[in-house]
């Protein structure tokens, strides 16, 4: 990213007249990107947006997910993804959304560069270890003002057991992030859906209002340059 | 149409990207469901601008009235004032699971876009939703699957005297219901939950026979 930016600084400095300057300067691909909710009870707490090349794996289904997804899926804290994301080569640029998603709001984020893969995740804050997640999407087909949409699944992180007890989901006042690894299948894969008392699982602090089906999220991906 | 045909086929060299074209569709709606019937279903070609519901917003009194009772009336006038073209109850009927309905529009120029909606029963207010989707204008065949929405405008009880009927009457009676109230907004549905109990429970609806998961429906369109 740093020596396209050079290079453009280039072009202006050594260009003397505007309307050729605005003929000749390249943009960085820039894209917007707005996450609608659409369950009914589970906020979904600040989801993060990497723009990354093909290397960057935010998680691999059927594989352990990383200590900074672990984290993001059980707790809903965003930073070590973000930091992690930031610190590596791979990646143009990393978003966190500026709040919660309550269920049916949308929030938008703004991501710029030169790769063209995008990953989202974002925590459904009434499960153990559930998020939203959207993993190495090829945005090269987007032109400049065309917009996309697409759905997203809910995924279980598979470090956490799926316990729905007020003590273990956050927004039951419960804990977030805890180290161990108690999912009987440490891997990620689909969310099989929270159970919830009201369907007769009476240790859940869930009821049938948490309940969710896919897709739980929508996301449009809009390039603006 | 010939002369709309007429015109364009003068017009194609300079007009092929962009043109919009009259269209003969055939739009198949196969209901994938274990328990739920499908109201009246309404299928409509209208102008991209027009759309019959949005994910995170409240629902329209038309929307709700299809989403609660099955009546697509109202939103097949709403349809009218914008010259889209309308097709209700293809099935005449219901639309029992595991089975499938067809229809022809020949959509005029102006409707580029396709909408299939029909409420779920039995559900407090759950509706299948194809939304404004782009109707493609390469001729061939294009399946769309499709999810269950609530409207957001009644709460999901789960009580057959909240729910117009269960057409498989598979339900009971004499649950307690849900505690719950409106979303007040267009969502995902989260399902029916449903008990095991026919004469009591918290859920008139049946656990085996009324849940589901999406994709509730596939449309099949057949752009000739």
């Amino acid at each position: 990213m740093s020596s396209a930016l050079i290079a453009a600084g280039l072009g202006f400095s050594g260009c003397g007249d505007s309307e050729e300057m605005m003929d000749t300067e390249v943009k960085m691909p820039k894209y917007e990107i707005s996450i609608t909710n659409l369950t009914a009870g589970q906020p979904m707490a600040p989801a993060i947006v990497v723009l990354h090349n093909a290397n960057y794996m935010m998680y691999t289904l059927g594989t352990s997910a990383s200590v900074a997804l672990e984290t993001l899926a059980e707790g809903g804290d965003n930073r070590m993804l973000l930091a992690e994301a930031k610190a590596t080569t791979d990646v143009d640029d990393a978003e966190g959304l500026s709040g919660f998603l309550t269920p049916g709001s949308m929030l938008s984020v703004t991501v710029e560069g030169d790769d063209d893969y995008l990953s989202l995740a974002g925590m459904l804050v009434n499960t153990n270890d559930g998020f939203i997640g959207l993993r190495s999407y090829h945005l090269s087909h987007l032109g400049v003002g065309e917009a996309e949409t697409l759905e997203l699944s809910t995924y279980d992180a598979g470090t956490e057991a799926n316990s729905e007890s007020a003590a273990t989901v956050p927004a039951q006042q419960g804990e977030g992030f805890n180290a161990a690894r108690d999912d009987a299948n440490d891997k990620v894969r689909s969310h099989a859906g929270v159970v919830t008392a009201d369907d007769g699982l009476s240790s859940s602090a869930l009821s049938s209002i948490h309940r969710f089906d896919n897709p739980t999220a929508m996301v449009v991906i809009k390039r603006m340059q | 149409m010939t002369r709309r045909l007429l015109t364009t086929a003068l017009t194609t060299a300079t007009l092929m990207s962009t043109t919009l074209m009259a269209q003969e569709l055939e739009v198949k709606i196969t209901n994938n469901t274990n328990g739920i019937y499908f109201t009246p279903l309404l299928v409509s070609a209208h102008p991209s601008t027009t759309t019959l519901f949005t994910s995170g917003v409240a629902a329209s009194a038309h929307l709700k009235a299809m989403a609660e009772g099955g009546d697509v009336s109202g939103l097949a006038t709403d349809l009218g004032t914008v010259n889209a073209d309308v097709m209700t109850n293809p099935a005449s009927g219901l639309l029992a699971p595991g089975t499938t309905t067809m229809t022809t529009l020949v959509t005029a120029d102006e409707n580029t876009n396709l909408s299939v909606v029909a409420m779920m029963l039995p559900t407090n207010d759950g509706f299948i939703g194809l939304n404004n989707w782009k109707v493609p204008t390469t001729p061939g065949t294009y399946t769309i699957n499709i999810n269950a929405y609530d409207a957001g405008t009644e709460a999901n009880t789960e009580l057959i005297a909240d729910i117009p009927a269960d057409p498989g009457t598979k339900n009971g009676t004499g649950a307690t219901g849900f505690n719950v109230t409106a979303e007040g907004y267009v969502h995902i549905h989260r399902g029916n939950v449903g008990d095991s109990d026919t004469s009591g429970g918290k859920s008139d609806l049946d656990a085996a026979s009324h849940r589901w998961l999406n994709p509730v429906a596939t449309v099949s369109v057949t752009v000739k």
